[in-house]
């Protein structure tokens, strides 16, 4: 695999497990606000401004990685990319406001409650913008557009967004750890699962360029290990940590990147012509090595702190008890 | 096509105008913060204490609301200018990677510092926190200004052979980390946006203060005038050297743009006088009051034989940006001496203990300049970029070149138009609502934890 394209991809799939997980509290601050605030509150919202960083370091890696591929994919998805913006400015505002506004008519559930909304549109459109980058649906190459309508009719395509659609949901309970949505999230996580895979063999059946690679089977296994762990009472509290999820779920989605390489939209282009100059490519590579040690290094802090301050208030907890 | 190249060009310019707002509040509040967080350790006194309280919640919200519009701003230049954006992603891809970092920076530390006030029993530990975000903050600023400079002075490739055939050759990716502009550029760039928002702050606190109902108010503001204030005199000296060099680089790297800001018809002579507003028509210059020598005096910096560039009749007028340059720029001059003319009054009041802080007029005034500075710094981004005009990358590709021709973006485009407008009133409001949600008495009377960003 080209080195540009394997890191630039694991960047997405680290950018993608933390909005998920993001997402997956928005689904619940939608259709569980009481039952589920207390335990994602205290989780998205240090959090969310760590992943609209994540957002634009990939977008900016990627920008740098196929500078060629610019112009075609600013014609054809301008609008699903406008809409992106729209509800990425949505979550950003409403989020916040609801940090801090808490009381009046516009309280702090109406906040969260229209963030979440904006959380899942951008959810939404991504997922159809990477299924379209997978199968080419809806891509009218000739005339550098995007047709919906096109994108709908194509094989596995609405089946890929509900499979994930519904995947997270049922995921989002083990990861806030809400242990009272047991049954609920192995129906939806295993159903999830299921679609999932069932669209990836449709999409191939159909158009047999896009490939069906043996590596796929990882994330088949995390998906369908992850609903068992949190029901088996002495491994859940493995998989409610919240660094071992994302790190399952960032290794769930790396495998998804046999989907577009060597080649993306259905088969149709290799990424290898799109790729940036020699130059260009060393740049990247020294300045993710550097930027990646940094990084790493201020997130240990991050979590040393946080850490140290649960610890702090769990002291300050008991000594009120006694 | 040039209907759509207008709309690309006013949908980013109003993006960017708004992003910039935004950005310059940010890299403002930091700065105030961390003063008012440091004298609150140092003297123990709670307002100042307070005062970097409750900064710090509004800096997050300009955060937030600056972070999604500064990708908007990244997404926007790949959608509205792709070939552009292709020869950037190919050549200049290094500043704006760079900025990621800085960004970074600037996020996981704000994240230990609002979210986590209380778990550092040091004070000052805590406090460092701030330079750390403001080092992500300025760092992010200064990358994006490096990519602008690099636009106006651009560098790092075989440009005649691109030029010629269109092919990205020699690329060297290092080089637009220095373009020659660069350095000029950001010594400008960063008293400017630090004076507007100080002064936007200060002037926020005047009025405040002016409103104040007790007395723990009145002091409370009054200590957030003090600080705006000291900061906006020494950016404003900053601000005055600084633009003397970039007008130094204009007419070293960009003669035809210093040309038009400055109204030189004919140029390349000693003596040159100085043209306030005015224009040309018919070949001539109208309307101008003219001051004789002066220009060749100041770019000279004192040498009033000193030949300016060549002017506008010398260049294809085709090639000439839109001559209200000339006009913003004399009025962000204008604005910019009766600025420090105000802060000249602040500072003598206050070395002859006449508090300029508590006096009404001075406050009356502060809101007003504060207004005016955030103009003054907007119609600054206005002469660099539209004295640029037509070129998107500065004798290399015109800016209809770099166009997205496609109308699929004419509705999304104005959805984001009204979004933006929406955006800013209802970001300050909520800026002002948390600022003031408590009473300052209430807050200062209370224990510092109590008073502290508990979430």
């Amino acid at each position: 695999m080209n080195a540009v394209f394997g890191l630039n991809f694991l960047i997405m799939s680290i950018m993608l497990a933390l909005f998920i997980t993001e997402s997956m509290g928005a689904m619940l601050f939608l259709f569980h606000y009481e039952g589920s605030r207390k335990k994602v509150s205290p989780y998205v919202i240090p959090i969310w401004e760590l992943t609209g960083t994540f957002i634009a370091f990939w977008v900016v890696t990627s920008d740098f990685a196929y500078p060629s591929i610019l112009i075609p994919a600013a014609y054809i998805y301008a609008v699903p990319l406008l809409l992106l913006l729209i509800a990425f400015i949505g979550r950003n505002a409403f989020i916040i406001f609801g940090e801090f506004i808490k009381k009046g008519w516009l309280n702090d559930r109406s906040m969260y409650s229209i963030f979440s909304i904006f959380e899942c549109l951008f959810c939404l459109v991504f997922v159809i913008f990477a299924s379209s980058v997978v199968t080419g649906g809806g891509v009218i190459l000739s005339k550098l557009a995007f047709n919906a309508g096109k994108w709908a009719t194509t094989p596995g395509d609405v089946l890929f967004v509900i499979g994930a659609v519904i995947l997270m949901y049922g995921f989002s309970f083990i990861f806030y750890g809400l242990e009272n949505y047991m049954k609920v999230s192995m129906v939806a996580s295993y159903l999830g699962v299921i679609l999932e895979l069932g669209a990836v063999i449709w999409i191939h059946s159909a158009i047999s360029a896009v490939p069906f690679s043996p590596i796929l089977i990882l994330t088949i296994i995390i998906g369908l290990a992850a609903p068992a762990l949190f029901y088996y009472k002495p491994t859940r509290k493995i998989i409610e940590n919240k660094v071992v999820f994302l790190s399952l779920l960032t290794l769930s989605i790396y495998p998804f990147y046999s989907l577009v390489y060597p080649k993306f939209f259905g088969g149709t282009l290799p990424v290898s012509a799109f790729l940036t100059n020699t130059a260009m490519a060393t740049a990247y590579f020294y300045i993710t090595l550097g930027g990646g040690i940094l990084l790493i290094l201020m997130l240990i802090y991050m979590v040393y702190v946080a850490n140290n301050f649960s610890k702090m208030q769990a002291g300050s907890k008991a000594e009120a008890e006694r | 096509m040039a209907f759509i190249t207008t709309f690309d060009r006013l949908l980013f310019a109003y993006s960017i105008g708004v992003h910039i707002i935004l950005v310059t509040m940010s890299i403002s509040t930091i700065v105030v913060l961390s003063v008012a967080e440091y004298l609150g350790i140092r003297y123990k006194d709670k307002y100042y204490d307070l005062l970097a309280k409750r900064l710090a919640k509004v800096f997050t919200i300009f955060f937030a609301i600056g972070t999604a519009s500064g990708i908007v701003m990244a997404a926007e230049l790949v959608i509205l200018f792709p070939k552009f954006f292709a020869v950037v992603a190919a050549v200049a891809m290094v500043p704006f990677y760079l900025e990621i970092f800085a960004f970074f920076t600037e996020t996981i530390f704000l994240i230990i510092y609002i979210y986590y006030w209380d778990a550092f029993k040091n004070r000052i530990t805590h406090w460092i926190l701030t330079f750390f975000i403001g080092a992500g903050t300025l760092g992010s600023a200064a990358f994006i200004v490096m990519v602008n400079a690099w636009m106006n002075t651009p560098n790092g490739f075989n440009i005649p052979v691109y030029e010629s055939t269109g092919k990205i050759v020699d690329v060297n990716p290092w080089a637009s980390v220095n373009a020659p502009s660069f350095l000029a550029q950001i010594a400008h760039v960063v008293p400017e946006t630090l004076l507007a928002g100080t002064m936007l702050i200060g002037g926020y606190f005047a009025y405040r203060y002016l409103r104040a109902r007790d007395s723990d108010e009145r002091t409370f503001y009054m200590k957030g005038s003090k600080i705006a204030a000291a900061l906006s005199m020494f950016y404003v000296i900053l601000t005055g050297i600084s633009g003397s060099l970039e007008a130094s680089a204009l007419i070293a790297y960009q003669p035809l743009k210093y040309s038009a800001i400055e109204l030189n018809l004919m140029g390349g002579r000693a003596f040159e006088p100085e043209k306030l507003f005015g224009t040309i028509a018919y070949g001539k210059i109208v309307g101008a009051i003219t001051i004789p020598g002066l220009q060749s005096l100041l770019a000279g910096t004192g040498n009033a034989s000193y030949v300016v560039p060549k002017g506008l009749m010398y260049y294809p007028m085709n090639e000439w940006p839109p001559l209200i340059v000339h006009t913003m720029f004399d009025l962000m001059v204008l604005f910019g001496i009766l600025i420090g003319l105000y802060l000249l009054v602040y500072l003598i009041m206050w070395v002859m203990k006449k508090q300029p802080y508590s006096n009404k007029w001075m406050a009356i005034l502060f809101p007003l300049f504060g207004l005016i500075s955030m103009y003054t710094m907007e119609d600054g981004w206005v002469v660099d970029e539209v004295g640029r005009q037509p070129w998107i990358i500065y004798n290399v590709m015109y800016v209809y070149q770099g166009a997205n021709t496609t109308t699929s973006m004419i509705g999304p485009g104005i959805a984001m138009i009204i979004f933006y407008t929406l955006l800013i009133p209802v970001s300050f409001y909520f800026s002002a609502r948390v600022f003031n949600r408590e009473e300052v008495s209430k807050e200062v009377s209370e224990s510092q934890s109590a008073t502290g960003v508990n979430f």
